[in-house]
């Protein structure tokens, strides 16, 4: 695909000082502005798992107490799903999607102002949460883990209202993004770019955006009953008052579980583009692709009560989900085949994204594998609850969302700043993050399967060997993003120029239109729809 | 890079403003649905 394009000489150039940034309705500097949020919250998010890690390099309590240890557990869980992944998925969608679709901008910019200024006030809420256990009376810490069941999350002190609030902002952010997003990919493509001609990657964020619309609002609306059983003297959640603490469980993983495609999918979308670039061949079974996505959304929306199999559900719901969980690994396992024959044959080379995008399958396979394992009900109510799981989504988390997003970084870096990253250095930073994450999260499948339970401060003495590899690997999987940080530092300053088509199998990549404006691209870029051949 | 002086430059303004509004609705709807848990679950 091709495009004749007008450029605008005309344009007004980005205006100066802080309303640049603070009124700002262009889709390149919001997504930026999502990028720069993602990844100080990763640096938040991620310094608290360095605190669990250091807390559980010994048996004993050493660091923490057990409230502060479960509610550090909670708001790494909720800072790197609701501030990290989504925001800069999120940032990756303002950035490319308007270039790629050959729109001017995003269907409804000042709505997307809004969504992105919300996000702060919404990390400060998060972040004060944790905060006000210090001051005295204010009660007990969020001890619940993300998933902030009730009784528990009924009985904590000041910090679940915080919390609560917090989740509504991030949920009014996340749906209005997500309008926008599904509004500017039905409106705003050019004139000659029907809907199957859209790059994976567009595709992806369709199925995210819808699913973002129907999930959010039931947990805003769960959160909201919480914050009526709290104050308000109601008793959805409270069994004597003839409400159900496992409605909360329902309401929660309705949400819950569409919620890890939502982060999955993105990253899917990503690996739509970077692979076939990389491997010089076009992306193989591109519809059925687009059809996979399609029924991991439909049928991610109807399995979660799979997380809550402990709970006594009748035989026939159980086997139902059951079932419908275990049919989800159709859907993906026939992506990564895709991918897999996309590469067959292929010219490949193997620069930092298409390393990511391969450690990408590899390692979701597996995450695949004992996500089969904890789909089957008899063996989850051995596994339940215990740090096997919490291997398995790190797995299903990290290369299934973080390294997709990695993927993406190090593939657009070079069209957002105009300059090349020093590939020497991003392959030294894949490799220690792949090592290290492998490290970390390993061991904890043997630990899991040992005994271990999950959201507990302090452990028996025989785990000690699986804990202290897992906090060696968790030091340095940290450790490596002061690289990536170091990394993107020195290409937005500098470096080599990069040109509009940074990779030499960038169009067949992608259908999109990004490549056909130049790295960096102008402020203002398609104010007259380019013609697509 | 060209002019490009076939195409129609069309104003989306209307369609943009109407899929927001459905999508909204049904993120609405989508909200309020737990609620209708209220009858039965308010306390006695």
């Amino acid at each position: 695909m091709s495009a004749v394009i007008h450029e605008d000489h005309h344009h007004d150039g980005p205006p100066a000082g802080f309303k640049r940034w603070l009124y700002s309705t262009n889709h390149k500097d919001i997504g930026t502005m999502y990028l720069i949020f993602a990844l100080v919250m990763l640096f938040i998010g991620g310094g608290m798992a360095m605190i669990i890690r250091a807390e559980l390099f010994m048996p004993g309590i050493q660091i923490v107490n057990p409230d502060l240890y479960n509610n550090l557990l909670t708001d790494h869980a909720l800072i790197m799903i609701f501030g990290m992944v989504m925001p800069a998925a999120a940032g990756m969608a303002n950035w490319m999607i308007p270039m790629m679709i050959g729109a001017p901008d995003m269907a409804l910019p000042r709505m997307n102002n809004m969504s992105f200024w919300l996000l702060p006030a919404a990390a400060i809420l998060l972040l004060s949460s944790l905060l006000v256990q210090f001051i005295p009376g204010t009660g007990v810490p969020i001890n619940t883990g993300w998933t902030l069941y009730p009784p528990l999350s009924v009985q904590t002190g000041m910090g679940m209202d915080l919390l609560i609030f917090s989740v509504h902002l991030l949920g009014i952010s996340s749906i209005m993004a997500s309008i926008n997003i599904v509004t500017t990919i039905l409106n705003m493509r050019a004139p000659g770019m029907p809907f199957m001609k859209m790059p994976l990657f567009v595709w992806a964020w369709l199925f995210t955006g819808l699913l973002l619309i129907i999930v959010m609002p039931v947990l805003a609306g769960g959160v909201t009953m919480l914050l009526f059983d709290r104050h308000f003297g109601t008793s959805f959640f409270d069994a004597a008052g003839g409400g159900d603490p496992v409605l909360f469980q329902h309401l929660f993983w309705f949400f819950g579980h569409p919620e890890v495609y939502v982060l999955l999918l993105p990253s899917i979308g990503v690996l739509g583009l970077v692979i076939p670039t990389f491997s010089r061949k076009p992306l193989f079974g591109y519809k059925p692709l687009v059809f996979f996505m399609g029924f991991l959304f439909a049928l991610g929306l109807v399995v979660w009560a799979h997380h809550q199999y402990t709970i006594g559900m009748s035989l026939g719901a159980t086997t139902y989900f059951m079932i419908g969980t275990i049919l989800i690994s159709i859907p993906i396992g026939l992506m990564l085949f895709n991918f897999i024959f996309t590469m067959w044959r292929g010219s490949l080379t193997f620069e930092t994204p298409m390393l990511f995008g391969i450690a990408i399958i590899l390692m979701f396979a597996f995450a695949g594998v004992t996500g089969v394992m904890l789909a089957v009900v008899p063996a989850d109510l051995q596994y339940h609850d215990s740090y096997f799981v919490v291997a398995h989504f790190h797995y299903a988390l990290i290369p299934g969302a973080v390294f997709g997003l990695y993927a993406g970084v190090f593939y657009w870096l070079p069209k957002w700043t105009g300059h090349m990253y020093n590939e020497k250095q991003g392959k030294i930073f894949f490799w220690w993050t792949t090592l290290s994450f492998n490290l970390t999260f390993f061991p904890q499948h043997f630990s899991g399967l040992a005994g271990m339970p999950r959201r507990i401060v302090d452990y028996n003495i025989q785990y000690i060997e699986f804990n202290q590899i897992s906090s060696i690997g968790g030091f340095l999987f940290g450790l490596s993003h002061l690289l990536f940080l170091y990394i993107i530092i020195k290409t937005v300053k500098g470096g080599e120029k990069a040109a509009d088509k940074p990779w030499e199998g960038a169009q067949i990549g992608t259908p999109g239109l990004e490549w056909t404006l130049p790295s960096p691209p102008p402020f203002h870029s398609f104010t007259t729809p380019p013609q697509i051949k | 890079m060209t002019e490009n002086e076939n195409v129609e430059v069309k104003n989306n303004t209307s369609a943009n403003l109407w899929t927001a509004i459905v999508l909204g609705v049904i993120a609405l709807i989508v909200g309020i649905m737990p609620f209708f848990y209220l009858k039965d679950m308010v306390a006695p």
